[in-house]
């Protein structure tokens, strides 16, 4: 006869056990990093399914590719050319720059270095929660991404890569509750640490005495001090200041670089030619536009 | 008698990754963002129809497992997912043989208060344990889950009918 109910184990229990585990692994594993190793060769294992969601979009590009007329894909490539001639023209001018510039740099004894390398990388999973502001990006320690790592877009600095996997790395937005980076204001070079306040459109910034030089409009790139981030990429644009009587720091809130809530694309900077790859190197990789 | 574990299991397994594909696919970029709010929580649809159907083969272990596999995919800190899985599992385990008698629209509603809690419980341990504050209008998650649900249900049913 067929059994109706069938339980080996109290369920109750069971349950109580499991939600017990839950919370401990969750203290654990937010509290500290004793778990990122697992994480990584777990997540490793896992990635399939990432790649799953990314499926239908890759589709649609390939579909909407192929229909397209082919006047009007002649006409996008006549386009995306001029563009590139452009580009490389200025690009001849920077690269003079950077070399003056990085001699210069030498003859004053200071190290800080203006050439970067980046990998692009395409966005290909959001966080679920609006309110944890992280990517998925389809690079990871095969292509060279390490945590920590700096994250750009072509309109200033996207935040850092937080966790990686085989081919798969997590990108903590600089929106983010719990990013901070400490940044520099162009017009007076004053030294400040912008942090996220979980709102996408919004930067903060503590202890902001009144004596600071900032005004709304005042741009605001990274220092490169802490030695996390390279100097000199775009992070904030003030746009509010205001200093209540009395009060012993001002309220300074500002509006990030780049376009956070609808990347597609971001760049993994790396420091130098000895961090990458050798063949991704070779492929995919070319001087950033400081 | 073939072994009722291994016969169909397919499908189940299907289902929660599509789920899971929904949940990280990111909004084209011209969607206001705001709609990401509304996303109904995909995995827990899937997993509390199929605790319904067919408890023998889904339970509040398959469930913590599910949990675990969620924290890696959207990148939560593990046990995140943990304990809202193991209670929707356990509430819907102790409860299958009256809320399948119930109308779908009735189920709906459940669904939406069970949801509640565990959104609930999720911004405690966020707010609690890891101090993130976290928006309100992640309440309204549960609510177009329930929306939902009816199509869920509908959906999976037929798979069920069909493949298990």
């Amino acid at each position: 006869m067929k059994q109706l109910f069938l339980e080996r184990s109290n369920p109750r229990n069971q349950a109580f056990f499991l939600c017990l585990v839950s919370l401990i692994l969750f203290v654990v594993d937010g509290k500290s990093t004793v778990l990122t190793p697992v994480r990584q060769a777990a997540g490793s294992l896992v990635e399939p399914i990432v790649w799953l969601a990314v499926l239908p979009r890759r589709i649609a590009e390939h579909g909407s590719s192929f229909f397209e007329l082919r006047d009007q894909q002649r006409l996008e490539l006549f386009e995306q050319r001029r563009s590139s001639e452009m580009l490389q023209a200025r690009q001849l001018k920077f690269e003079a720059l950077v070399s003056e510039n990085n001699r210069l740099r030498a003859l004053l004894g200071s190290s800080a270095k203006v050439s970067d390398l980046v990998l692009i990388a395409e966005v290909v999973g959001v966080s679920p929660d609006p309110d944890q502001h992280y990517v998925m990006v389809d690079k990871g320690l095969n292509d060279g991404a390490f945590v920590g790592q700096a994250v750009i877009d072509a309109t200033g600095l996207v935040g850092q890569v937080a966790e990686t996997t085989t081919n798969l790395s997590k990108v903590l937005l600089v929106t983010d509750q719990s990013h901070a980076v400490p940044v520099l204001s162009i017009r007076t070079a004053s030294q400040l640490i912008v942090e996220g306040t979980g709102n996408r459109n919004l930067l903060s910034m503590r202890h902001v005495s009144e004596s600071l030089d900032l005004k709304v409009g005042d741009l605001l790139v990274t220092s490169g001090l802490g030695q996390r981030f390279p100097s000199g990429y775009p992070v904030a644009e003030i746009a509010r200041y205001q200093l209540a009587p009395g009060a012993a720091f001002a309220e300074v809130l500002a509006k990030p670089s780049s376009h956070l809530q609808t990347l597609d694309h971001v760049l993994l900077v790396f420091d130098s030619v000895e961090d990458l790859i050798p063949d991704v190197a070779l492929k995919t990789v070319g001087p950033a536009d400081g | 008698m073939a072994d009722p574990f291994v016969k169909g299991r397919w499908i189940i397994f299907a289902s929660l990754l599509l789920a899971m594909a929904l949940v990280l696919i990111p909004l084209p970029a011209s969607a206001p963002f705001e709609l990401n709010y509304l996303r109904p929580d995909w995995i827990a649809l899937v997993l509390i129809y199929w605790i319904l159907a067919v408890p023998e083969k889904v339970g509040v272990p398959a469930a913590f497992c599910l949990s675990l596999i969620t924290d890696l995919v959207v990148g939560t800190p593990f046990g995140f997912h943990g304990l809202s899985f193991v209670i929707l599992a356990a509430l819907a385990k102790g409860s299958y043989q009256q809320v399948r008698m119930l109308e779908i629209w009735q189920q709906s509603i459940l669904i939406a208060v069970a949801l509640m809690i565990v959104s609930g419980v999720q911004l405690l341990m966020m707010t609690l344990m890891l101090d993130r504050s976290s928006n309100l209008l992640q309440f309204m998650k549960p609510i177009t889950s329930a929306l939902f649900w009816p199509w869920v249900f509908l959906f999976l049913r037929f798979c069920r009918r069909r493949y298990l």
